[in-house]
């Protein structure tokens, strides 16, 4: 029997190899993450992309919202077949987020930086927000890389804590970019970082991701082993991971994505 | 080019080819083989052009010392080799059936490791000389078109008469159909046959054999190294054993430039590229400082050799040994005993006899020693003599006191020794031992020992062995199917093998690009760099601090290729903070490194023990730089044990859950 939505699931016309094939669009959905997650079937579809025009319940992790604004902007969630080894899963959060930054780059929007792990930011505040979830169907393990863009209108569209901290394309740049050139391109450069991503070839994205967050040397705050640590940064581990430098010269892996920029 | 054919070609050339020793024999007579593959292939492109006859690169104890301490597959080594000196005859060292470990192998195990290693000239020896053992060797190399080169244990006795080589020449001839495709070798592995006794036998053999080719291989031990070779080329032999000069140290092979101009100014032409070998003598001098502190302790010549016969390759492993158990004061004696051991028990002292040898007489005065000190020693010592050399062994003509405790002198040997007494290794070159010899050994069993003896060759009468059995062993050890190479290894050295896999997982292609100065001592200094090729590719490695110690933990910062690396380094201070590792069934793991931020699930809450909990419900989440992890139960059951705390780093394969299956 054939998926009730999958009249609505058109192929997209291009090159890519692993993610953003074809094409699910949804007038409006509570969690396009959750659209993937809580329908096998879509789940198991090789390289399908959900996008919704309005998100009415987002997500973001440890299940805060994520406030999906009233104006127009990218919500969208692509399936990824993995096969990278489970112990770099968690680099495909960063590399999610370098794929954004290469896009907007691509697109000529200026001052553009990454916060570790996955936040794109442009003059200092928030305007992408990536949720990665792994889920198992049977033996195989799935993953969903949810993206949230901010496109339209400006800060006052949000709640108040978050104002100061998040903005919009438009607001930042006085563009008016098209969401559909947005998602083409940053589902472009996912699909070329995943596919060196599987050919090993991640040492090289890392080493862009170093030269591109403006993170180096950034001060930080962090939770290692129950202890709150400061130090620096001073780059990524073969795995992704942050290397922070602390005060006593020591360099500490950070696992867990929490850091606070002093 | 067909064994048939190097044969006729060395028989008709006018004068002699050389064998270099330097990348096998060079290094286990006088470095206790500790010379890397990466040193030593610097000499292949001059090895390429100097007209060799073979570079003896491989076997020995190479072999399990590779293994062992190098952490080089042999198997490796000669792929390098290859490649880089395509040309040259490589050759090996092979014990008869013990092949390159140290017990005798089933004709089976012979089959199938020898057909697997890829060298062209294979010289096999016997220990006790008993040609029998070579069959099986001589059947799979003749067979595969390689030259089989059958070598005698040479030493010099009252019983190691001319008739007595020559017999074992007619058994070669024999076993190998004739002298067209072999080449025959004696093997003077003490150093000990004089000018004029080697002159003698050569002479003799061609005269019987004037077709048969002979290579003459002589260790430098007793210092007349030279004059031996010269004699055995003016008697016939027409290869020659040499290494650079820049090798040679005491107990090794002639230097090859020195051996070249000898023979040459002594009339007899030597097939050699001068230019290319003082090229290779010159590169071993960049490499071989590196390498001092493998050289034997004991050093110069030693010409009481003759009457010891310590093979030169067991020299350093032996002074080693002893300088180790603190024992080196009793060389002296150790050697003494040697020497008139084996006028009573008679066999060649070259692997694994020379072991047995070693490990029986320095048993036997660290025994005395133990017991009574110097004078212990020297009593002994007095003894042995009296008994064989005054009293030529005649028993009756000792006292009761002395024969009694002659009959105990054997009473503490090695398994080894014993199995040698009962025939297990093959023929005694001269027949059984004195009967004292068994009752010394054995006690009261000794009769009924005696009449278990074997006279069979160990091909006939070990079993063969169950290769599946083993390679299934083997598969359980290493959880996958291991390389045919990885079985061969294990098949030869099991123990050692599976620490060289683990050692090859963990530092892959290390041992093959690292200079030496930066495999023996690493990077020490902040700015210290080391750059290597690997794959093809440029790599430079330099370190960039070594942290202060935290709890045990140091963090080393390295740059490769500019890229920053960090390595948490534990000394013994660290704490061990117990982790359990999942293994059970019922065991629930993480799947990687990450942090345990909520066990159980937003519907029901946390979990606590006794919890049911259904298939494909989320127990735990972990969460890894802000990737989520649900942590989804496999089957229905209950949370018997919750391992970890809230908030916990845990790393990849941890032990969570306990849960039993309802």
């Amino acid at each position: 029997m054939k998926h009730l939505l999958s009249h609505r699931i058109r192929p997209l016309n291009t090159h890519r190899k692993h993610v953003g094939l074809s094409l699910l669009l949804l007038k409006e959905a509570h969690s396009t993450n959750s659209v993937l997650l809580d329908d096998h079937e879509l789940l198991s579809q090789k390289g399908l992309v959900v996008l919704a025009d309005r998100q009415t319940a987002g997500r973001g992790r440890k299940n805060r919202t994520w406030e999906s604004g009233s104006n127009r902007h990218l919500f969208t969630s692509a399936v990824l077949h993995p096969v990278l080894p489970q112990r770099l899963f968690p680099a495909i959060t960063l590399l999610a987020g370098l794929s954004v930054f290469r896009a907007l780059s691509a697109l000529d929007i200026d001052g553009l930086s990454m916060k570790w792990p996955n936040d794109v930011l442009i003059q200092g505040k928030k305007v992408c927000g990536i949720l990665c979830e792994s889920k198992k169907v049977g033996d195989t393990l799935f993953m969903v890389l949810g993206i949230g863009l901010n496109i339209e209108g400006d800060a006052s569209q949000f709640s108040c804590e978050l104002r100061d901290k998040v903005t919009t394309i438009h607001h930042e740049t006085g563009k008016a970019v098209s969401r559909d050139i947005l998602l083409e391109q940053i589902l472009s450069e996912l699909d070329m970082v995943i596919t060196n991503a599987y050919d090993g070839k991640t040492a090289p994205l890392f080493a862009e991701w170093e030269r591109c967050s403006s993170s180096l040397g950034r001060k930080v705050r962090f939770e290692h082993e129950g202890m709150v640590m400061q130090g620096s940064i001073s780059g990524l581990a073969s795995s992704g991971t942050l290397l922070v430098k602390r005060d006593n010269a020591e360099v500490t892996e950070v696992l867990s994505g929490e850091i606070i920029y002093l | 080019m067909s064994p048939g054919d190097i044969v006729s070609k060395i028989r008709s050339l006018d004068g002699v080819m050389l064998t270099s020793t330097g990348m096998r024999d060079a290094g286990q007579s006088d470095f206790k083989n500790r010379h890397r593959i990466h040193d030593l292939a610097t000499l292949a492109p001059y090895y390429e052009k100097m007209n060799l006859f073979s570079s003896e690169c491989h076997g020995g104890a190479r072999w399990h010392v590779g293994i062992m301490n190098r952490r080089e597959s042999p198997f490796k080594e000669i792929e390098i080799l290859r490649e880089t000196m395509p040309s040259v005859l490589l050759q090996t060292l092979i014990r008869e059936t013990n092949l390159w470990g140290y017990r005798p192998y089933s004709k089976n195990v012979i089959e199938y490791v020898v057909k697997e290693v890829d060298i062209d000239v294979w010289r096999c020896f016997s220990f006790l000389n008993d040609i029998r053992n070579m069959r099986s060797v001589a059947e799979v190399v003749m067979k595969r078109g390689r030259l089989f080169q059958p070598a005698i244990s040479f030493t010099q006795a009252d019983w190691t008469t001319n008739e007595y080589y020559l017999g074992c020449v007619d058994d070669i001839v024999d076993l190998c159909a004739g002298t067209d495709e072999i080449i025959f070798c004696i093997k003077d592995m003490a150093g000990v046959g004089s000018p004029a006794r080697i002159r003698s036998l050569v002479d003799a053999i061609k005269q019987k054999y004037p077709d048969l080719v002979v290579q003459y291989h002589r260790h430098a031990t007793d210092g007349l190294a030279l004059p031996a070779l010269l004699a055995s080329a003016e008697a016939g032999a027409q290869i020659i054993d040499v290494e650079e000069d820049s090798l040679t140290r005491f107990y090794g092979q002639a230097p090859i430039l020195g051996v070249q101009a000898f023979l040459e100014e002594s009339g007899i032409k030597v097939h050699l590229d001068r230019e290319q070998t003082e090229l290779a003598v010159q590169k071993v001098r960049e490499w071989i400082g590196h390498y001092e502190w493998a050289e034997s302790p004991f050093k110069g010549f030693d010409h009481t050799v003759t009457s010891h016969k310590m093979p030169g390759g067991a020299f350093p492993s032996s002074f080693e040994q002893a300088e180790k158990g603190g024992f080196l004061h009793l060389m002296p004696a150790i050697l003494r005993i040697m020497s008139l051991y084996n006028k009573i028990v008679k066999y060649f002292d070259v692997t694994p006899g020379s072991q047995i040898t070693w490990v029986t007489c320095s048993g036997i005065v660290n025994m005395y020693a133990k017991e009574g000190g110097e004078s212990g020693v020297k009593h002994i010592t007095r003894l042995l003599a009296k008994f064989v050399e005054g009293k030529k062994q005649d028993m009756s003509a000792m006292s009761k006191e002395e024969q009694k405790e002659l009959l105990t002198l054997f009473r503490k040997t090695p398994g080894d020794f014993k199995n040698l007494l009962l025939g297990g290794y093959g023929k005694l070159p001269m027949g059984w031992p004195d009967e004292w010899v068994y009752q010394s050994a054995f006690g009261d069993e000794w009769k009924e020992m005696m009449a278990k003896r074997k006279e069979l060759s160990p091909l006939d009468s070990l079993e063969d062995d169950d290769l599946n059995r083993i390679s299934a062993e083997l598969t359980d050890h290493l959880e996958r199917a291991p390389t045919e190479e990885e079985f061969i290894l294990y098949l030869m050295h099991p123990k050692d093998a599976l620490l060289m896999v683990d050692f090859v997982e963990k530092y892959g292609e290390a041992p093959f690009v690292l200079p030496t100065d930066v495999w023996r001592e690493g990077l020490k200094n902040p700015g210290d760099k080391v750059d290597f090729d690997l794959w093809g590719k440029p790599y430079t490695i330099e370190l960039a601090s070594v942290g202060a110690e935290h709890e045990g933990h140091i963090h080393v910062v390295m740059r490769v290729n500019n890229k920053t690396r960090v390595y948490a380094v534990d000394t013994p201070r660290a704490k061990k903070v117990e982790i359990r590792i999942a293994s059970g069934k019922n065991e629930i793991s993480a799947p990687i490194n990450g942090n345990i931020w909520r066990i159980g699930n937003p519907k029901r809450g946390a979990l606590k023990i006794g919890d049911i909990v259904h298939k494909g419900e989320e127990i735990a989440n972990l969460e890894a730089m802000k990737m989520e992890n649900a942590i989804l139960s496999p089957y229905d059951g209950q949370v018997e044990e919750i391992c970890v705390k809230l908030n916990a780093s845990v790393v990849e394969k941890q032990l969570l859950f306990v849960l039993k299956k309802t």
